[in-house]
């Protein structure tokens, strides 16, 4: 593996005074693919929110490119080279595609030494093709797969180092989860690393280079995600069986 | 910005340019027609500055879509940062009381701003609403700033000099209060018009957008890294800037100055009002709203004991009639009346439903009357 780009150590995450992780450990490389697996409440979101500064840590650390983030405004850890695409679509309503593209270039743009904002906004679309023809559209009169599309492109527009995927194949029809599933191959060939959270585990082989599973707030496994979705024990899990 | 683009949408560029040059050639024409007509100028006067410090507060209330519920504290800041500086510093120039009037309510809204960005809604609301009542229970209980009795805007018996302009109006023979009037008010247009295009860039700059963000939620703003505490705190202090200006032109045109009317919470919330009466998704909305409010209440307070009441009748009749205020309620009813003009049979279906839902309010009248007078239907 290649050294780690995100470490988080040992993390303990809390919502309304509860943990809601213990103690986890996972690393990304750069240029790497990793997937964290589990059922709906195992605390894949939350492990992503606190790395993103926006769920409260009680312990623990998290190492961004030698940095560490738990000090750190939220606000603060996109400008260090994290994107991040929430559960859901999370879009702002009202602006168009291109809006959602721009807004983070405008206010956090500097941070990441964006000169030329046109180029980044039309490598974004250049990326999503299907989102060409809707960019003057207003985001809430977008399909799923589009408004997922425009989530995850307003992540790339401050061109991170690592982007965060949290369920982004989540309630899609077949033929746009491998729309979808093609384009976050792409986003890994252009030598993003890639975090992407999913509770359906068989999707994962086919994008990511390696996988952890949590359960409960801890993670209980981790390796090759060819492995890993044949074991019975994994599966059992997933289907809401094991330990 | 959503309710931006509804109203700016369904208004063609050419009804829109009309409209403007409509509105401005009726606040040019504002002394004569008062002449003319028993329309009160001092009263559309007032309205207009209380107006401005409308737009202020709608800069909040309509993209970070906070509700402050002290934004007089900068009307007064304002009012008094002038009349403190004719009262002790014998300070005449106009100009000069104008730019006190602006830093001092600077001054004040950076700190109250500082302290109140990181809340929401109710915590914002009641924060901003202590700030105000702890401004004016110091101003009152202050010898400095002469207790409620308050402080002049003259120094001695003369008014503020208003770049000498007033001293022109009365050497081509006008009366000197109406020459200094005169010449208040169209300072006030022109600091209006300002005002409104500097918004209007506002909004609609990368800053307008990020605080439409931030209004939406400040979570998703924040994992964008727009840094949200700050942007509010700039736009809070923006918005008391407006309300500085608008206190500062109150007090060289009351000329004296005291703390009820230029501090009492209670007139932030005729503030809040007028926003929503001429409409929170308009940018010139609250200024119609601050001229409609103020005129009624001035006009309301000779026919009417609890006059005061008036602003509850009129409040209750915009959320049930005209939710999105007058101005904002333009567009939709513009629309309406394009498909009754178009089809005509629209109209007798208004007629149907009007006469159809009376019929169905005396009927249920009837039988709760029946019900009081017989104990049964």
């Amino acid at each position: 593996m290649s050294d780690p780009l995100l470490e988080v150590s040992n993390l303990t995450a809390t919502v309304a005074g509860f943990e809601v992780t213990h103690g986890i450990d996972l690393e990304v490389g750069e240029g790497e693919a990793v997937a964290l697996v589990g059922r709906n409440g195992a605390g894949k979101t939350s492990t992503f929110r606190s790395i993103m500064g926006l769920t409260p840590i009680a312990g623990g650390s998290i190492r961004f490119d030698g940095e560490e983030l738990t000090d750190l405004r939220s606000e603060l850890i996109p400008k260090r080279g994290i994107g991040y695409q929430p559960e859901g679509r999370d879009l702002f309503t009202g602006m168009t595609v291109e809006e959602n593209f721009r807004l983070p270039i405008w206010t956090a743009g500097d941070a990441r030494g964006i000169d030329d904002e046109d180029a980044v906004v039309e490598d974004v679309f250049d990326l999503f093709t299907e989102l060409e023809n809707r960019r003057d559209a207003e985001v809430q009169n977008l399909s799923g797969g589009q408004g997922k599309m425009t989530a995850i492109g307003r992540a790339l527009a401050l061109q991170p180092d690592l982007l965060i995927l949290d369920e982004p194949l989540e309630g899609l029809a077949p033929v746009v989860v491998e729309n979808l599933k093609s384009y976050i191959r792409e986003i890994i060939d252009r030598d993003i690393s890639v975090l992407v959270a999913e509770s359906n585990a068989s999707h994962v082989p086919e994008i990511v280079d390696r996988m952890y599973v949590i359960e409960r707030g801890e993670i209980v496994d981790s390796g090759d995600p060819d492995d890993l979705v044949q074991d019975e024990e994994i599966q059992l899990l997933m289907q809401g069986g094991g330990t | 910005m959503s309710r931006a683009r509804l109203s700016a949408e369904n208004l063609p560029t050419s009804v829109r340019v009309v409209l403007v040059v409509l509105g401005l050639g009726v606040l040019l024409a504002v002394p004569d027609l008062a002449r003319v007509t028993p329309l009160s100028f001092a009263t559309i006067h007032k309205g207009l500055l209380f107006g401005l410090a409308a737009v202020g507060l709608n800069l909040l209330l309509r993209h970070t879509e906070l509700v402050s519920f002290g934004h007089v504290a900068f009307f007064g800041t304002g009012a008094y940062g002038a009349a403190v500086l004719a009262t002790y510093y014998e300070v005449s120039s106009g100009l000069v009381l104008l730019a006190g009037a602006v830093l001092a309510a600077t001054a004040v809204a950076l700190v109250v701003g500082y302290l109140v960005a990181g809340h929401l809604d109710i915590y914002f609301a009641l924060l901003t609403l202590a700030f105000n009542q702890v401004l004016f229970a110091f101003v009152v209980q202050s010898s400095f700033f002469n207790s409620t009795d308050g402080l002049s805007v003259r120094v001695g018996v003369d008014r503020p000099s208003l770049l000498g302009l007033d001293q022109l109006l009365v050497s081509a023979g006008l009366d000197p209060v109406q020459a200094y009037n005169y010449v208040l008010y169209y300072l006030t247009v022109a600091i209006l018009v300002v005002v409104v295009l500097v918004t209007w860039k506002l909004v609609n700059s990368p800053f307008g957008r990020a605080l439409d963000a931030i209004g939406q939620d400040r979570t998703r703003a924040r994992f964008i890294g727009i840094p949200v505490e700050r942007y509010v705190w700039i736009a809070f202090t923006i918005s008391g800037i407006y309300g500085g200006i608008a206190g500062g032109l109150f007090a060289l045109l009351q000329l004296h100055v005291r703390p009820e009317p230029v501090l009492f919470a209670f007139v932030s919330g005729e503030i809040l009002f007028m926003a929503i009466l001429g409409g929170v998704g308009t940018l010139v909305g609250p200024i119609v709203g601050g001229v409609i409010l103020v005129y009624l209440l001035d006009l309301a307070r000779f026919y009417v004991t609890y006059y005061h009441a008036l602003t509850g009748i009129v409040l209750l009749a915009v959320v049930y009639f005209l939710p999105e205020g007058i101005l904002g309620s333009l567009p939709a009813l513009g629309a309406a009346i394009e498909r009754r003009r178009r089809d005509p049979g629209l109209v007798r279906n208004d007629v149907e439903t009007v006469v159809t839902s009376v019929r169905r309010s005396v009927r249920r009248a009837v039988t709760t009357v029946r019900i009081l007078v017989f104990g049964v239907n």
